[in-house]
This record gives C-alpha cells, sequence and structure tokens, in this order.
C-alpha cells in the first residue's frame, strides 16, 4: 500500500499545504465550470427547474466512492487511513436542516459561495460575511448546547458496518439510487420546462 | 451488443459501466475487512533478508527515557504475563489478536515478546498485510531484564566497561531494576512492580488527525 | 457519436425560460461531477482526507475573536480547536489553502467564461436589497447549521457521501429536505 501518500510520509507539511492550494483549484474550477457560482442556478434545484446539484453531487460521490473502493481492492490505496468526519447524528441532521434552509434563503453554501466571490457576485460576499457571523454565534452558543453538539457519538461509522451488509451491496444501491434519482430529476426538468412554456 | 452500446448517449454509456462496476463490487468483499491479504511474496522474501529491523534494547531505554515516542511499542505477550510487567510505554496485543487490532498501516511499530520468535512472527504477520515500518526488539523481554533492568558488570572489569557500567546504572535506576555485581550468580530476583505509565499520546501523528476536520 | 462541443455544453430546449436562468455554455452536470469527483479522489489518495470549506470560514472567525478578546477565546473549546496551541499559525491550514485554491480556480473557470462581472444575482421579483437581506440572514443560517454538523456540502457531503459515512448521508438527507420545506417561502427571490 503506498497511498494515501501523505500518510505514509511521501511529502511533508509545507508540502501538503501547496497540495491543498492545487487540489483547490481543480475544486473551484469545476463548481464554476458547473454554474455553481450562480446562486440562481444554484437555487433552482430546489424548483425542479434546474437540478444540477443534485446531478453534480451525486456524479462526484459515486465517482470518488468507486475509486476509493477498487483502488483499495487492488491495493493501492489504504482505504483506513482516509479520514472522514465523526457521526454525532442528532446534531448533524439538525444542522443540515438549517443548512438547507440557509441555502434555499441565502442561495449558497460554504464552497460555493467562495467560488461566486471569485467570480465577483456581491451577493456571494455578503452571503459570506453572513457565514462568519452565523459560526460566530455558534461559537458564543457553543458553551450552552455543547452537550447537544456532542452527543449520539457513533465515531467514524459508515453505512455498511451499521446496516451490517456487504461494503460492495450498498455501493450498488447507491449506484442505482443514483441512477434513478437521476432519471427522476430530468423527468422533473422536462415537467417544469413544459409547465413554464405554456405559462 | 457492443455496437449497440457504443451508440447509446455518453450518459446511458456511464451509467452501465457504473452498474456492472457495482455489481461486480458485490462479491469483492470489504475494503476494511483485514482477515485477508494478497501477499507478494518475492518481495517479502527480499524484505525479510535484506533490512534491519531489530531495535537494540539500550536505544529503546534511551528512547523512554528521553520521552521519544514516536512509535508504537507492541508486547504481543498473554494479557497475565503482561500484567506481571512490561516495558513502560507498551500496549498489549497479544499476537492472536494482532490483525485485529488498531494499529495503523503508516505507524512505526515495534514489536516484542519473551524472546524473538514470536515478535519475529508478529513481524512477519505485519509485513505480509503491507505495513510499513515495523521492528522486533533484540532479544526480547530477556534481553531487557539482561541489560536494562539488571545490568551486570562482570568480574574483572576495564575501564571502558566501568565507565559503561556507570551509565548504566543510571538507567536501570530509572525503571526500578538493580546493577548487578561480580560474575556470580545472582538469585532471579523478583520482578520490580513497574507499573506502565498511562500510554502517552504526544506524537505528532496524533495531534494531526484531530485536525483533519472539514 | 454525438458533436464534441455537445459533450461539454449543456442547453435546455426551454423557449419561454428566464434569461439569465438558461445555463450558457455550462458544462454538462454529468461531466462536471465527474471531473469533481477525480478531484475528490484525488484528495482522497494523495492526502488522506477529502475536501472541505467551513472550516476555513471557522478558522478565520476564530482569529478574529482571539484578536478582539483572547481570555474569551481561551475559555471557549470551540474557538480554542481552530486557534491550536500558538506553536503553528492557525493560517498555515489545509483547509484555509485550499478554500484560496478555490478562488483561484473558480475565478480562472469563470474568466475563461467571461462570466465575472460583479453583479447581484437575484430573480427579478425582488430588490437587490432585499436579495441582499436574505442572503445575509441565509449565510448566518448557513454558518450556524455547517459548524453544528461539523461539516458543510463538500465536507459531510461529498467526502463524508463518498466514504459513506452515516452522519454524512444523514446531513445530506437533511440539507434537501430543509431546502424543499424553505423553497416554497422564499419562492419571490428566486422565480
Amino acid at each position: 500500500m503506498i497511498a494515501p501518500f501523505f500518510k505514509f510520509g511521501y511529502f511533508n507539511d509545507e508540502i501538503s499545504l501547496v497540495v491543498a492550494f492545487i487540489i483547490g483549484i481543480g475544486f473551484g474550477f469545476f463548481l464554476e465550470r458547473g454554474g455553481f457560482g450562480s446562486a440562481r442556478l444554484l437555487a433552482a434545484q430546489f424548483y425542479f427547474t434546474d437540478m444540477r446539484v443534485f446531478k453534480v453531487m451525486f456524479t462526484a460521490i459515486v465517482t470518488a466512492m468507486i475509486g476509493v473502493f477498487y483502488l483499495s481492492w487492488i491495493g493501492w490505496v489504504d482505504i483506513s487511513l482516509i479520514y472522514y468526519g465523526n457521526t454525532y447524528l442528532l446534531a448533524q441532521i439538525f444542522g443540515g436542516l438549517i443548512l438547507g434552509i440557509g441555502f434555499v434563503i441565502g442561495g449558497y453554501c460554504p464552497g460555493t459561495s467562495a467560488v461566486s466571490i471569485a467570480t465577483g457576485r456581491i451577493d456571494g460576499i455578503v452571503y459570506a460575511l453572513g457565514g462568519f457571523f452565523g459560526i460566530f454565534i455558534f461559537g458564543e452558543a457553543y458553551p450552552m448546547i455543547e452537550g447537544f453538539v456532542n452527543g449520539n457519538y457513533m465515531g467514524m461509522i459508515n453505512i455498511p458496518q451499521l446496516l451490517n451488509i456487504n461494503y460492495g451491496m450498498i455501493l450498488f444501491i447507491v449506484i442505482l439510487l443514483a441512477i434513478g434519482g437521476f432519471t427522476a430529476a430530468e423527468w422533473g426538468e422536462k415537467v417544469m420546462a413544459k409547465k413554464r412554456a405554456e405559462k | 451488443m457492443l455496437e449497440q452500446f457504443v451508440k447509446l448517449p455518453i450518459r446511458k454509456r456511464v451509467g452501465i459501466i457504473a452498474i456492472i462496476l457495482g455489481f461486480i463490487a458485490i462479491f469483492a468483499g470489504s475494503p476494511y475487512d483485514r482477515s485477508t491479504t494478497r501477499v507478494n511474496i518475492k518481495e517479502l522474501t527480499k524484505i525479510s533478508l535484506a533490512e534491519d529491523h531489530s531495535i537494540n534494547v539500550d536505544d529503546l531505554a534511551d528512547w523512554i527515557i528521553k520521552g521519544k515516542y514516536d512509535y508504537r511499542l507492541v508486547d504481543l505477550r498473554d494479557t497475565e504475563i503482561y500484567n506481571k510487567y512490561n516495558i513502560p510505554g507498551s500496549e498489549n496485543i497479544p499476537i492472536r489478536e494482532l490483525f485485529n487490532s488498531d494499529l495503523m498501516r503508516n505507524e512505526n511499530i515495534i514489536l516484542y515478546s519473551d524472546d524473538e520468535a514470536v515478535s519475529s512472527q508478529g513481524w512477519f504477520l505485519l509485513k505480509a498485510d503491507k505495513y510499513k515500518t515495523v521492528f522486533i526488539l533484540e532479544g526480547g523481554m530477556k534481553c531487557w531484564k539482561d541489560q536494562v533492568v539488571f545490568p551486570k558488570l562482570p568480574a574483572d572489569p576495564t575501564k571502558k566497561q566501568l565507565a559503561l557500567f556507570e551509565k548504566k546504572k543510571e538507567v536501570c535506576k530509572f525503571f526500578g531494576g538493580q546493577p548487578q555485581f561480580g560474575g556470580e550468580e545472582q538469585i532471579e530476583q523478583e520482578t520490580p512492580k513497574l507499573k506502565a505509565p498511562p500510554k502517552v499520546t504526544v506524537t505528532t501523528k496524533r495531534k494531526k488527525r484531530s485536525r483533519e476536520g472539514c | 457519436m454525438t458533436n464534441i462541443k455537445n459533450w461539454f455544453s449543456h442547453h435546455h430546449e426551454d423557449n419561454a425560460g428566464e434569461e439569465a436562468l438558461l445555463p450558457k455554455f455550462y458544462w454538462n452536470p454529468y461531466l462536471v461531477g465527474i471531473g469533481l469527483g477525480i478531484v475528490l479522489l484525488a484528495s482522497f489518495v494523495i492526502m488522506g482526507r477529502g475536501l472541505g470549506a467551513s472550516g476555513a470560514l471557522s478558522t478565520v472567525v476564530s482569529v478574529v475573536v482571539n484578536q478582539v478578546a483572547p481570555e474569551h477565546t481561551a475559555n471557549n473549546e470551540f474557538y480554542k480547536g481552530y486557534l491550536g496551541d500558538g506553536s503553528v499559525s492557525p493560517f498555515k491550514d489545509w483547509l484555509i489553502f485550499l478554500v484560496i485554491g478555490v478562488f483561484v480556480g473558480g475565478f480562472f473557470s469563470g474568466a475563461l467564461a467571461g462570466r465575472n462581472k460583479m453583479i447581484v444575482e437575484k430573480g427579478p421579483n425582488i430588490s437587490t436589497k432585499g436579495r441582499l437581506t436574505y442572503a445575509f440572514i441565509g449565510g448566518t443560517l448557513m454558518g450556524f447549521g455547517a459548524k453544528m454538523a461539523r461539516g458543510c456540502t463538500s465536507g459531510q457531503g461529498l467526502t463524508g457521501g463518498a466514504m459513506l459515512s452515516v452522519g454524512g448521508w444523514a446531513f445530506m438527507l437533511a440539507v434537501f429536505a430543509g431546502g424543499y420545506a424553505m423553497a416554497y417561502f422564499v419562492r419571490r427571490q428566486w422565480i
């Protein structure tokens, strides 16, 4: 196993920051290419007129998921060394709801707001300022809500472990769900387009 | 069938490839499963003959005294024997549970047991599972006791041996041992009740892990 | 085999729609997704971690609060987590450099397509002031929610999703649920 390269000591912290910068360029580039610098396009997801948020996110998730699985299978990547967040179930569900509401009101999420600022959108700047404010409020409230935020700790658990189902089977189901979702999304877009043409 | 496939729009082609990959994955087993691995025997032979995999007991004693803990010291013996006496800073992973442990493939690992037989087995098991850095303690617990905890001064010491022994006296005091003088056979001393200090987690690797969030 | 240009651009077959809503010459979202997925995969393989964004915002907030009131941050576990122990600048952080890269990449892509404009994105039925107010409110909710969930759509959504994290998937479902639930009430801003 030679990857993840950083965890096996192939380069040090300083270089990892350069790596971050380069990966960030790729990240921002594709986000903007997909139109994620535009709040109107992002919000259109929630009105079924343009489902690209769903399409891009789940295509990316499925691509990386398949990639990690197979690279690990042929022994190039040590999947146990790849970090992902711990699960704090209720806090994440609650936080997700709040973030979703903020998403449709403000029109961005943290990553896309950076892209929108980079392409000159003033509302992106205001949104990011709001983001700072929201984080500040959280920081101030933290001592009071610490218990809830750190509750339902389940560790670095993944779905196959939780449901005790074969990892590959979950992978397969996720792919099927994604393709089903994309088909439904395309259909939804067509319906909305027809509706607007009729108006 | 291939001509039909090529005619499909690109979206459908990617979708079909994804479904096929997903289907194959069902039979591939979990990537987190540690009970099986594929071993490259040629590579392993080369590695086991080429490198130097031993750590000297004196070096280890030095590291422990200096507080250098950028490795994981693993005691492969049974738990009861471990609880009687172990090297400070070590963790107990009986060799039959080694494949199930939380040792990570990128950590520096030092194995020891009573002598080198079991720790060599452990070395082989870990190396076959593609662990990057694995060492065994030269001479194992026997050597640790002989040289670090109960250092011996030979009957007619040379100046050099005397100087070396002075240093060893200090070291063995740190571990609660007793220096032995003369060449006589000493009675097997009751091993000092050295409680292993709580695991020191000052390794740089651990600090980084906590800041990998998003 | 379709025309190569058509692989990337994606025009809606929509004759009466809003001009600004037509994704002119944006790439096919599936290709964007594959590209993004490869970037994410590269991050996994090279660094052993995924992407993220909200952590960078938190670092900035923590540093600012620390400058203004250091005794306050010393007692607050949340800020302390982002400030570290003082031996290293909090800005020497992987996420900070990632987000700087996002700025550069986004700017570059927008410049290539001529989409870099200092405008306010909004629907036809709302004023600029209204839009900016909503943007600020939305941002506040986002910041609070992202910290509660320990991540945002990049970190928890993409990274957690690809690694099949329970919390990541729960988060993603909650985000979409929250968005759809609220969409009706702010439709005047967009439609």
